[in-house]
């Protein structure tokens, strides 16, 4: 059988296939943030990728629900249902029986397997354990919800032929965001291009508190030369967060112009250079944050720059010679012979 | 109490925290007269150290507090006092804020609102309101100490830490925070002698102090 038999087989099988899905929405929920647009539309793409998830997820449990097992499972399928609904009770029974695995993973166990699984019971943070009770009260909400339905208005066949359309809708929607999320990471994953640094300045930060602990989604809105622009945020890349940046900060946006012409973000990082001269307008002889902007300079190569810096800090700090002669050494090496020997003088009055 | 809070002191005598549990129920329980919201606020703010869930009632009393117009300033500061201690920055700077714009000579708003503003990675407002701070309360070291870390140790600024201490102690001699202030300035200056006379003068003031 080739892998596209497979694939085929696969599709042709309700429950796999949305089960495959649900995992692809969640793999390209994750892209949608890794290879994100500048965007208002963009942060709301972010944020629909959880509820599609959900969506997802409600529609795996609705398949399984309504399936017609395989044949060796058939004795079994009258059952199918209380099978599913006795797993998401465990998921949320296991929440509450987590103090008693505690104390059961100190006993003293031989067998290394359950040993391990009653640590890992036990061990699961508060975050987890509301998670896991969660997904298994709304599972069962669901499928007690189904189990109503389907002895009440699903005995109506215009409303079971609504629910196959709606069935065939939420796979479309589905399949369109992942879709969509093939196309970003095809643009930003084979991404040759050098990154280019934009400066922005935010405006603010908007938030999505998720329900039961389950994380934040968050959006800034940035000033940029184009106008202003909102970008999805990323903690594990961003130097900015909800509560961790005030409106007016200085940035650097990376951006990369994308293989299919469609740029995208990689990270937003504090502009420590602007940073610093807005410390420097209030504080004029604060030398340690001078120091950190000839650093910054000298990185870019913006050699009058350097000097103009070296020059304001040794009026403040006449004493501080030897900083100007290391900086002189530097601007020689760069071939600024005639700002060298300025800064010299300077060092050696 | 204000001593441990400012300390970070908070439940080194347990005794102190049974006397303000104490103080917070008669206070709460009068019904003769109208109670001292704005004082309860401030109670179970110290309350909220050793039960995070009395942060809600501080909160209620500060809500109601000002309504009432009972110290509004102070009210707004245990708000965003709390509103820190949940890690929500943004908000308490903006109650430090109204407080601020109730009592612009409210050091310990500015205090708060520095501390806000590092939180928020503003170093500009952090020193604007480090130093509004000092000026509210010349006299008060305890607010010499977040003008240093940021002036002196984060910008590296000898010059203007030397010239804010030097205001401090023309209204105060006798500061003795400022006397090490200015030492310390004068060190990284590279005044060597006149960062010895102040540490000497501050040795002094200190013994003198203990001494009494």
């Amino acid at each position: 059988m080739s892998v596209l038999d497979l694939v085929r087989r696969l599709l042709r099988t309700r429950v796999p296939s949305a089960a495959i899905l649900s995992a692809l929405v969640l793999h390209f929920h994750g892209v949608a943030g890794a290879y994100r647009l500048p965007g208002a539309w963009y942060a709301a793409f972010g944020h629909a990728g959880l509820a599609l998830f959900a969506l997802s997820v409600l529609l795996v449990v609705h398949r399984i629900a309504t399936t017609t097992p395989p044949a060796p499972l058939r004795p079994l399928a009258p059952h199918g249902t209380n099978f599913i609904l006795l797993g998401a009770v465990d998921l949320a029974i296991l929440s509450l029986i987590t103090p008693v695995l505690r104390a059961a993973a100190g006993a003293p166990l031989q067998d290394p397997v359950s040993r391990r699984a009653l640590e890992s019971a036990a061990g699961l943070s508060g975050l987890a354990l509301v998670a896991i009770f969660t997904i298994g009260a709304v599972v069962t909400a669901w499928i007690l919800l189904l189990q109503i339905l389907d002895a009440t208005v699903l005995r109506i066949r215009a409303v079971r032929s609504l629910a196959r359309l709606l069935d065939r809708v939420v796979v479309g929607v589905l399949l369109a965001y992942c879709l969509a999320g093939t196309v970003l990471a095809y643009n930003g994953a084979f991404d040759p291009s050098p990154p280019t640094y934009r400066p922005a300045t935010l405006r603010s930060i908007s938030s999505i508190r998720l329900p039961f602990g389950l994380g934040r989604h968050a959006s800034a809105e940035l000033l940029t030369e184009r106008g202003v622009e909102r970008v999805l945020l990323i903690p594990a890349r961003d130097q900015l967060w909800p509560d961790s940046a005030n409106a007016g900060l200085p940035l650097r946006v990376e951006v990369h112009r994308g293989l299919l012409g469609i740029p995208w973000v990689q990270a937003i990082a504090i502009d420590t250079r602007r940073q610093s001269e807005q410390i420097l307008e209030a504080l004029p002889a604060a030398a340690a944050t001078r120091k950190t902007l000839i650093a910054a300079l000298v990185e870019e190569g913006r050699w009058s720059d350097v000097r103009a810096h070296a020059e304001a800090h040794v009026r403040h700090y006449p004493g501080d010679g030897d900083y100007l002669l290391s900086l002189a050494t530097r601007l020689r090496a760069a071939g600024r012979t005639a700002d060298a020997v300025a800064l010299e003088r300077l060092a050696r009055p | 109490m204000n001593r441990a809070l400012r300390h970070g002191d908070a439940g080194g005598r347990p005794t102190i925290v049974y006397r303000i549990m104490e103080a917070a129920g008669a206070l709460a329980a009068r019904r003769d007269v109208q109670p001292p919201l704005c004082l309860l606020a401030h109670l179970h703010r110290y309350l909220r150290i050793f039960d995070e869930a009395q942060g809600e009632v501080a909160m209620r009393y500060a809500r109601r507090a000002i309504d009432t117009g009972d110290r509004p300033a102070d009210a707004w500061l245990t708000i965003g006092v709390i509103l820190d201690k949940r890690g929500h920055h943004a908000d308490a700077l903006a109650a430090l804020q109204r407080a601020l714009a109730i009592d612009p000579r409210h050091a310990e708003a500015y205090r708060w609102a520095a501390t806000q503003a590092l939180m928020l990675q503003d170093p500009v407002l952090a020193y604007r309101m480090a130093r509004a701070a000092l000026e509210a309360a010349p006299d008060d070291p305890f607010y010499a100490r977040p003008v240093e870390r940021l002036v002196l140790r984060e910008f590296g600024d000898a010059r203007t830490m030397a010239a804010l201490m030097e205001q401090a102690l023309a209204r105060n001699p006798g500061m003795a925070a400022a006397h090490e202030g200015l030492a310390r300035a004068a060190e990284a200056l590279g005044d060597a002698d006149r960062a010895a006379g102040h540490r000497r003068v501050a040795a002094e003031l200190r013994r003198g102090r203990s001494a009494r």
